[in-house]
Order: structure tokens, then sequence, then C-alpha cells
């Protein structure tokens, strides 16, 4: 997976590929459903599947990164929209 | 918070490359809100040295106020520079004046719409991040299908 794609999980919704971050040896993902934008993931991929992040104390940590990285995309792609 | 141990595995049916720039936009501003929050949450949880998510949950209302208007003036400024950032938070502040003037006035709920937005942002806010940050990341959004869509591998 890489940022910008859209993938199909197996329940039948399409994520956007918002985010990539590598935390402690390991690249997790910011998925943000493209229907429904408050239904989002936090995970990794293992060969075909998609793990979900559900440890709080670890998701406590990988939220701000995220938070804070989007804001440079958000930076990047808002003259595109003008 | 309890910890959950039982892992959540989806089987990814299908990678499509690049969505359209609008599309990313609105999902990388969701992403930027909740990330946000998540780090004010963080950073208040310190200032309080007692993080129980049945407290904040308690206090969240008033703790959404005062957050959520910092954080969305921090937002637009980030994005759209100092003068529409700090204008974006007058906005919030003279629109919340505005709806309690109105319905002092007309004393039933003034929607958005009536007082010349075209959408509620406030709330759109607020829904966006409560349901994933007060709820404990939890995943019981109900999920539709979009009609006519196919599956493929």
């Amino acid at each position: 997976m890489k940022v910008k794609d859209l993938v199909t999980l197996s329940d039948e919704n399409k994520y956007v590929v918002v985010q990539k971050i590598d935390y402690e040896g390991k690249t997790y993902y910011y998925l943000v459903d493209i229907e429904k934008n408050e239904n989002i993931k936090f995970g990794y991929q293992d060969n075909d599947e998609f793990v979900e992040v559900t440890d709080s104390s670890l998701l406590e940590k990988l939220i701000p990164i995220f938070g804070k990285q989007a804001i440079e995309i958000i930076k990047e792609y808002k003259d595109d929209l003008k | 918070m309890e910890k959950v141990d039982e892992e959540k595995r989806y089987k990814i049916e299908k990678i499509d490359s690049g969505v359209k720039n609008a599309v990313f936009y609105q999902a990388a501003k969701t992403a930027m809100y909740i990330g946000l929050f998540a780090a004010a949450s963080t950073v208040t949880n310190v200032l309080t040295k007692d993080y129980d998510m049945n407290l904040m949950s308690k206090y969240s209302p008033m703790y959404e106020q005062v957050i959520g208007c910092i954080l969305y003036a921090t937002s637009l400024i980030s994005v759209a520079g100092i003068t529409k950032g700090l204008l974006g938070l007058m906005d919030l502040c003279f629109f919340g004046a505005g709806v309690k003037k109105l319905k002092k006035e007309h004393k039933e709920p003034v929607s958005f719409k009536e007082l010349g937005f075209d959408s509620d942002p406030v709330t759109e806010y607020r829904e966006s991040i409560q349901s994933v940050i007060l709820n404990g990341f939890s995943d019981e959004d109900e999920e539709t299908i979009s009609e006519g869509e196919t599956k493929k591998r």
C-alpha cells in the first residue's frame, strides 16, 4: 500500500490511504473511509491482510504523529484545489 | 483504558492507485483534526495529571468548547495563514453568540442554514473526532455498501 491508494477491505468499505509512518520498526497506515470520513483505521499490512491497531496505548502515540503529518499534507494540496 | 488484545484483521480485497485530490484532501483534513485533538487531549491529560477516559468524557463538552475552537483556528492558520485562521475563529465565536441570540428571540432551535451557513462546521468537526476519540476507537459504525458496486479481487 502507498499513500493515495484506494483500498477495499473485507468489511466492504473503501479507504483512502492518507498517511503512513514508521514507528519502532513497523510501518503503520492511516486509512479513512471515503464515504464516511469518521470511519478510520490505524494499522499495518501483513501480507494480504490489514491488521487494525486496537492497543490504546499505541494509538495514543501514533495518532498525534499522524495528525502533525496531516498538516503538511494539507499545505501541499491546498494550492492544487484553488 | 482497557487494552483490547484481540486483533482485528481485514482481508485486502483490492488496491487502486491515485484517488482524486479533492477526495484525498477531505480525508487528510479529517486525519488532521483527529490527530490534533488527540495531541491536545494528551496535553490536557498531562495538565490534569489524571488520565481517565471517563473523566475525559465527563469534562469533554468543556474541553471541546475550548480545544475545538483552538484546534479549528490552529488548523486554519496552518493551512490558510494567520488572517484566515483568526477569521475562522471569529466566525465560530460570532456564530455561537448569534445562535444564542436567535434562540433567545425565537425560542426554537435555529439551524445553520437559517443563519446562512451551507454546512454545520462545528458539529461536523465534533462528530468526526468524538466518535473516534471519546468512544475508545471502537469500530461500531454502521457500514453500508454503495449500490451497484462490485467486488473485484
